[in-house]
């Protein structure tokens, strides 16, 4: 009886054939791009850009503008705010399905067994790397950077210290505590969305959820000055609880996948 | 040949470097049997998208094209013109941003699922899979 298995000459034949169309496809589509006109420069920008770049930091226009210096900050967490909210979410659901899949994975790890001359520099660079990714998330609306990107910068070099320092098995004794603290971080951030319509009872001005500066028919805005710097209202507010959500979510994952490899 | 016209030819082989990353990372992801090669591919197929998404939105000016960030806080209108004509499209780039994350949440599952298929069949390549699952429906 003929088995569904394929031979090695037939699997060797198919690639060759998989390879060479995905070539004529991709040269297809080089061909279509070029001759489309997508690399045509104009002088003139996209009409949406041009109005969003005018925009984000704009003192003449207070009901369009955002008070962000970064205008992908502005993009990201006052244009279209909603869906990054969302996007928080759909990393929760994420790490959800990742405790799911290892839940009763607690073993401890072994004691790291380094020179003191190793610990204490890595302890240096370690504050260090945190000091300047909670800058990058704090200056998120001033200059490149934002709650991502901080995140990803804190996760990074503490996963880069587990073999040094004993953060891993105080972080796995934590485990709990993470996902918990990553609801609450989440509820911060849901919070600071909902601020402009609870203020209603007591201030009696009306305010849409998620907004950050006034409206032509709401003259509620969010702080968007600190004594002589721009705070961009909510958006430096957001950065700062985004850069701690996505570090948890991405060490509780990693600690996860650890423990797993270990045992 | 012309400043403009250099760029546009450069920008022309760029992306077509970048569509053939994609018809490898296709490659990858329909020919090779290991679950790892298979998410490395997918990796880099996202990537070469949103590396795409991102030049899209790049653009020429005379003046020099600068990035979607204020250098300093205007003063003027004429500045703020000024700048919303040289900068590249932040739209796109706060996409990527957004893709990315979301990226990473669906990297990071399926890095998960593999782990724990490697637990279960002790292998993660599919078609050492697929002859276990037949021997146990023999047994």
């Amino acid at each position: 009886m003929k088995t569904l298995s394929i031979g090695k000459s037939d699997s060797r034949a198919r690639n060759i054939l998989v390879a060479f169309s995905l070539g004529l496809v991709a040269m297809s589509i080089g061909i279509a791009l070029h001759f489309s006109g997508i690399t045509r420069f104009q002088g003139q920008g996209r009409r949406l850009a041009e109005v969003i770049l005018l925009n984000t930091y704009n003192p003449w226009n207070h009901t369009m503008t955002s008070y962000s210096l970064n205008a992908v900050s502005a993009v990201i967490w006052d244009i279209r705010g909603i869906d990054t909210i969302l996007e928080t979410i759909v990393l929760l659901a994420s790490i959800i399905g990742v405790a799911v899949l290892f839940e009763n994975k607690t073993k401890p790890s072994i004691q790291p067994d380094t020179s003191p001359i190793v610990k204490s520099t890595t302890k240096t660079i370690l504050a260090l790397t945190l000091v300047i990714a909670l800058s990058t998330a704090i200056h998120g609306h001033l200059s490149p950077g934002g709650g991502f990107q901080s995140g990803v910068m804190m996760t990074s070099v503490i996963v880069l210290t587990f073999p040094i320092l004993n953060i891993y098995a105080y972080l796995i004794a934590k485990k709990e505590e993470l996902i918990t603290l990553r609801l609450i971080l989440l509820g911060m951030i849901l919070l600071v969305a909902l601020i402009p319509a609870l203020q209603y009872p007591l201030t009696g001005v009306y305010g849409y959820i998620m907004q950050n500066q006034s409206k032509y028919d709401s003259p509620f805005s969010m702080p968007s000055w600190f004594i002589d710097t721009p705070t961009a209202g909510s958006i430096l507010l957001y950065n700062f609880l985004e850069s701690f959500t996505v570090f948890i979510a991405l060490i509780y994952s990693i600690l996860l996948i650890y423990t797993s490899r270990e045992e | 040949m012309e400043q403009l016209e250099l760029v546009e030819l450069s920008y022309s082989i760029i992306l077509t470097a970048f569509v053939f990353n994609i018809a490898i990372a296709l490659y990858g992801l329909f020919t090779r049997p290991s679950l790892f090669k298979k998410i490395i591919s997918l990796i880099l197929f996202s990537d070469t998208i949103n590396i795409i998404a991102v030049a899209i939105g790049f653009r020429v000016h005379p003046a020099g094209s600068i990035p979607p960030i204020h250098s300093e806080i205007p003063t003027t209108l004429e500045e703020l013109v000024n700048f919303s004509q040289r900068s590249v499209d932040p739209l796109l780039q706060a996409f990527v941003i957004t893709a990315v994350v979301i990226g990473l949440s669906i990297m990071i599952f399926l890095i998960s699922i593999m782990l724990r298929y490697h637990e279960l069949h002790g292998s993660i390549t599919i078609e050492n899979v697929l002859e276990g699952e037949k021997t146990d429906e023999i047994i």
